[in-house]
This record gives C-alpha cells, sequence and structure tokens, in this order.
C-alpha cells in the first residue's frame, strides 16, 4: 500500500481570462505506474473574466500536477480543486494487498 | 493480548469497490495458538453491478479465538471504504455485536484545496513613474562671482633689481687707423 492516501477528484474551478480557451493537462501518479496523463479538459474562450468548473470524475491518484496551454494569451487568477481520500485503496495488479493488524476489538 | 478474551466470529461485512475478484481472508489464533488461515472467500463487486456495495462474508461457526486477522489480496483493484466484523464472546453475557476494523474514514464530501495560483487583487496598485519629483522648496545655488579675501596681497613692483656684481659694457666708440 502507498504510504500516501490515494485520493478521489471530483471538480476543478478556474477564474481565467482567455481569448482563445485554454487546454488544462492533467496528469497522475501513482505508485506502480508513475506520472501519467489521465485527460485533457477543455476551458472554453472568454472575454473577459470567467470562472468554469470542469469535472474529474473518476480521477484517483496520490497526487496530481496541471498544465495550462493555449493558442492565445492566458491570465489564470485563482483556481480550486475538489478531492476526497480514500480509506484504503490498493491496487492487487502491482503486488498490493491490505491486510489488518491481530485485531482483538477491545473484549 | 492476554487479556482478549476468546471470541466467536460470525460475519465480515465490508463497505468496498473492486474493479474484479478479490480473496478474503479470515485469520485467528486459535486453535493452536498461532495466526492461521481460518476462512477464505471470493469477493467480485464488479459480478454484479458496477461501483461501492456492501459485501457480507458469512463465516463458519467454528471460527473462533482472541484475535483476528484479516487480508484482501487479488490481481485487481480496490477501493474499503468501511469493515466490520460480527462477534460475541464466548460464555459472556454479551450477545453478537458488530465491531469496526480501524479504516481510515472517507469522507462523504469533497474537500477543496487552491491551485497554486497567485491570486488577482480585485483592485490596482499604485507605482510611480520614473520622473523626478518637483521639490516643494527651492534649492540654494551660488553665483560664479569670484569671493573678496579677507586678508591683503601682496604684488611686486614692475622694477628692475640691482645686481650685486658689476658687469662689462663695451663702448659705442669706432675705430681710429
Amino acid at each position: 500500500m502507498a504510504a500516501e492516501r490515494v485520493k478521489q477528484y471530483k471538480d476543478t474551478t478556474i477564474k481565467y481570462d482567455a481569448p482563445a480557451g485554454f487546454s488544462l493537462l492533467v496528469r497522475r501518479f501513482m505508485t506502480g505506474t508513475g506520472l501519467t496523463d489521465w485527460q485533457t479538459l477543455t476551458f472554453p474562450a472568454s472575454v473577459g473574466v470567467r470562472t468554469y468548473t470542469a469535472p474529474l470524475d473518476g480521477l484517483e491518484a496520490i497526487l496530481v500536477k496541471f498544465k495550462a496551454t493555449s493558442t492565445g494569451i492566458v491570465r489564470l487568477h485563482g483556481g480550486v480543486y475538489r478531492f476526497r481520500p480514500i480509506g484504503v485503496y490498493f491496487d492487487g495488479a502491482q503486488g498490493e494487498i491490505w491486510e489488518t493488524q491481530e485485531l482483538g476489538f477491545g473484549i | 493480548m492476554a487479556f482478549e478474551r476468546l471470541k466467536e466470529y460470525r460475519k465480515v461485512r465490508l463497505d468496498l469497490d473492486t474493479s474484479g475478484q478479490m480473496t478474503l481472508e479470515v485469520y485467528t489464533d486459535l486453535p493452536g495458538e498461532g495466526m492461521a488461515l481460518r476462512y477464505s472467500e471470493v469477493i467480485n463487486t464488479e459480478a454484479t453491478t458496477t461501483g461501492r456495495r456492501m459485501v457480507e462474508v458469512g463465516l463458519p461457526g467454528n471460527v473462533k479465538g482472541r484475535l483476528m486477522k484479516l487480508r484482501l489480496a487479488g490481481g485487481a483493484e480496490v477501493r474499503l471504504f468501511g469493515a466490520r466484523v460480527l462477534a460475541r464472546v464466548l460464555g459472556g453475557a454479551e450477545g453478537w455485536d458488530w465491531y469496526p476494523v480501524p479504516i481510515e474514514e472517507t469522507p462523504d464530501l469533497f474537500g477543496t484545496a487552491q491551485l497554486p495560483i497567485e491570486p488577482t487583487p480585485d483592485g490596482f496598485a499604485e507605482a510611480h513613474l520614473p520622473i523626478e519629483p518637483t521639490p516643494d522648496d527651492f534649492a540654494e545655488a551660488r553665483l560664479p562671482i569670484e569671493p573678496t579675501p579677507e586678508g591683503w596681497a601682496t604684488a611686486g613692483l614692475p622694477m628692475r633689481a640691482t645686481p650685486d656684481l658689476r658687469t662689462w659694457v663695451s663702448l659705442p666708440v669706432p675705430l681710429v687707423e
């Protein structure tokens, strides 16, 4: 099992100004597979500052990395993402298992 | 450890999501006073519906012990949200009860984290243009007039000095032949 917990990600909301829009490449880090591309999200063009929320449903990772690219100017003014840690996550295909300590349940 | 009482185990309930087939193994320390595999069962939440669900594994009546250990292994991805064990003390007055297996909690709601983007302030900041400011007061500067000295200076008169030695001078007299 990984030392750091795996998180489920819900969405990301970014406040920006990009006349040509921009793409957000989302990369994820997992034990075994390392850092891999997950998806590229599209943020629509905007005239002036706007806020847009892109879904991250299905993304599970220990760490995430975002990379914004565009054919024009992009002004990023702020952003958040939502996540929650999973109790226990492991990948049997990577040889990982879950095993408890000896439990007495206090009785 | 020594204070644990002998228990009988009836069920293991798991709140999980597997991407394929996994095996749940149940170990106890009795009989034999050593942790040994007492029961195992294949679990696969994908077999019915995709996603998270409760799986209840019934244990045979002979699964007893002071201590219990659970192990989940296989070739699939597993998200384990919770686990409980139905147990009772043998010979005790207490009845069957569910005991939680210590697993870190998965919050129902998603938390928020900031992206590392410097916020853009609503107001504008002030910065000075590179123009020298004009002082409110006037500055002092000296006019180009030579100052008059306080004392008197000495100057020589335009007269030749008398030499200490005599000098020969040729008279302008023509020679007679």
